[in-house]
């Protein structure tokens, strides 16, 4: 295959990966899922670096690519430790639960198809502690 | 035999010093910050290390113009425009600092006054940058310790709220920025702006290819999120409100002043290879045009909505981001007309001094009367201000005016500076210009409406309850730099314009700069 094809093929692929990133991340409402759509984004960008880096011939745009998995660590590292502070308060990583900063005027946004309510989870199993021999029946 | 890509390489390190002894410092803050929990200490720290870096600053100025090797190897480099920068973010820095004293809890200023300087290195990296990718990494170098910052001060339900919208957004608008530069690298093959730029000009005359008007439209809706142009001003209204007064200041001051610097820079208007705004054509300003009539426009009609405070300032951060975007609109035709009206980057870096002292003054306004039983929130817990606290009022009335325009404020010579830049933009676009002119002049008398019914408010009304005597001094020496800093360039500006005006080699006294490039002679 000759050089631009094969360009354009990896490009097509990227920008497809680019849009459904932006397409999940507009329209999904799972925290965790709208995080993971940005980082969608981010796979069709490396996607352009590293195609358009081989068919320049120079490195520029693998180092690109390292920097920015760098920089997309970082950020889950972030996403994570603030979602979880969110799931904590409200149990749940429905976006829509956090609506309280909106124009004065505007309405809440009501969820006219409700998720089905959780299973109550199982309570946590009780271990024995540890650092002293358990009871148990003689030998 | 010396190999001058080496050797420009090696040379970069003495230009980054004051970031490097600043993200240092903010490691090692990190590191004291288990030892003790004192908020005066760190804070201390924290104004004594931006002085010391402002005094190593002064020593990092180059004394020599750099060589072409420089301009088209090294990942960043330091000019005119980076220098001012440093100093405004330094100065701004300090102030911030001395803004969120009480706002933050022993328990966690350690870690928060080294976000702060986290951001203070990336502000200024961003502006030295010369390369995508130094330009990608300082631009996150801003915003991560910025998530942290947002989520420090106030941890109820609205901080949480304004943390996480802030964060999805930012991330967002990194994958959209990222695209762009995706292919800005594809079509020069490299990710050196200075080689994009001359890739980019050597297609002049010759139909762009759909790439770069892709790139084109995805870098600035990237990095329209930093300054909150439309359609990335959502988050605005929202995040300000949910967050302290001193954490909006911040969000409304800094990041502007990264994204306008580095839209400067990725867009070819102050790069070190010679004037080089043309390489984008005639789109470029055709597309920000649209960009900053809309901002101006929106954010100032739904600022008249508003009876929050936190978020009619924030709608006015938006209105001001659209009057900054005119200068950059322009700035493309005056560099080709070789007019010597002060209108482009220059005004933006103008206008982002007066901003800076009116809009944090007036944040710092809502902190200093704020107790924490009782928050100022709404317009009318504003009522009466003039009989129960004249100094402050007085003070409020004079950002207040300085975010209108009247005379004798900065905010009044950086929208001369502006206005006049789009009036006297020449080309086949002029009457373009001079209708964003018209747009302007309606949207600051708009503006007016809502910032006079403050003023109205706080000398005409009865007090519906009236507020507590407060005593925060680190907020009234806020207060008063913010004033001095809006009183003293209102008064006599010419100091900053002449700084300003030579970060531009179109202005510039001395073209040492643009000399490094052999493409000056596109404009003779």
């Amino acid at each position: 295959m000759n050089p631009v094809a094969a360009l354009n093929n990896y490009l097509m692929v990227g920008a497809v990966l680019f849009a459904l990133g932006v397409i999940g991340f507009l329209s999904r409402r799972n925290l965790i899922i709208m995080f993971l759509s940005a980082e969608m984004m981010l796979q069709g960008v490396a996607l352009n670096m590293v195609a358009f880096a081989r068919y320049r011939g120079n490195v520029q745009g693998q180092a690109f690519v390292l920097f920015m998995l760098t920089v997309a660590a970082c950020e889950a590292a972030i996403a994570l430790s603030l979602f979880m502070v969110l799931y904590r308060h409200r149990h749940t990583l429905d976006v829509s639960v956090w609506q309280e900063l909106r124009e004065a005027d505007q309405d809440p946004i009501v969820d006219d198809e409700p998720l089905p309510p959780l299973e109550p989870e199982e309570p946590l199993p009780h271990l024995t502690p540890a650092g002293r021999e358990p009871e148990h029946a003689p030998s | 035999m010396p190999n001058p890509i080496i050797d420009a390489l090696k040379n970069i390190y003495p230009l980054a010093v004051p970031e490097i002894a600043l993200i240092a410092l903010a490691c090692l803050l990190y590191l004291a910050g288990t030892w003790r929990r004192d908020r005066d200490l760190w804070g201390t720290v924290a104004l004594v290390a931006l002085a010391s870096v402002g005094v190593v600053l002064w020593y990092t100025v180059p004394t020599r113009p750099p060589t072409a090797a420089e301009v088209y190897a090294a990942p960043i480099i330091l000019d005119r425009l980076a220098l001012l920068t440093k100093v405004i973010t330094l100065i701004g820095g300090a102030i911030l600092v001395i803004f969120t004293w009480y706002d933050i809890s022993d328990k966690l200023a350690a870690e928060f006054y080294g976000c702060m300087l986290l951001i203070l290195a990336g502000i200024g990296l961003t502006a030295m940058s010369n390369d995508l990718i130094a330009l990608f990494l300082s631009l996150e170098l801003i915003s991560i310790p910025t998530y942290v910052m947002l989520y420090i001060p106030r941890r109820d339900d609205l901080g949480r709220e304004a943390a996480t919208k802030y964060f999805l957004l930012s991330v967002f608008s990194s994958g959209i920025l990222l695209f762009g530069f995706s292919y800005l690298y594809g079509i020069a093959g490299s990710t050196n702006l200075s080689a994009i730029m001359d890739a980019l000009r050597s297609t002049q005359g010759v139909d762009l290819p759909v790439l770069v008007l892709v790139a084109l439209v995805m870098v600035v809706a990237g990095l329209g999120f930093k300054i909150t142009a439309v359609p990335f001003h959502f988050y605005a209204p929202d995040v300000y409100q949910g967050t302290t007064a001193s954490m909006a200041a911040l969000l409304a001051f800094l990041p502007k002043v990264a994204g306008f610097v580095a839209l400067a820079r990725v867009l070819g208007f102050v790069v070190p290879a010679g004037p080089a705004a043309i390489a984008f054509g005639p789109h470029l300003p055709k597309l920000l045009w649209i960009v900053a009539a809309v901002t101006m426009t929106l954010g100032n009609v739904l600022a008249l909505l508003q009876t929050n405070l936190k978020r009619l300032l924030a709608y006015s951060s938006i209105a001001h981001a659209g009057y900054m975007l005119m200068g950059l609109t322009v700035a493309q035709s005056l560099e080709a007309t070789n007019s010597n009206v002060p209108g482009g980057v220059e005004a933006i870096m103008f206008y982002l001094v007066a901003y800076g002292g009116m809009t944090i003054g007036a944040f710092a306004v809502f902190s200093y009367l704020s107790t924490p039983e009782r928050e100022v929130e709404m317009e009318d817990d504003l009522a009466g201000l003039g009989v129960s606290h004249p100094g402050v009022a007085l003070l409020m009335t004079l950002f207040l005016f300085s975010l209108i325009g009247v005379p004798l404020t900065a905010g009044f010579v950086g929208k001369m500076m502006l206005f006049f830049g789009a009036l006297s933009g020449k080309g086949d676009s002029g009457v373009l210009f001079r209708w964003l002119a018209a747009i302007m002049a309606v949207n600051a008398a708009i503006g007016a409406w809502y910032y006079l019914r403050i003023i109205a408010k706080m000398y005409l009304h009865r007090p519906v309850k009236p507020l507590p005597k407060t005593k925060a001094l680190p907020k009234l020496m806020t207060l008063w730099s913010c004033a001095l800093v809006t009183l003293v360039f209102g008064i006599y500006p010419k100091p900053l314009v002449d700084l300003a005006a030579r970060t531009t080699p179109r202005l510039a006294s001395n073209q040492s700069v643009a000399k490094a490039s052999p493409h000056t002679a596109i404009n003779p």
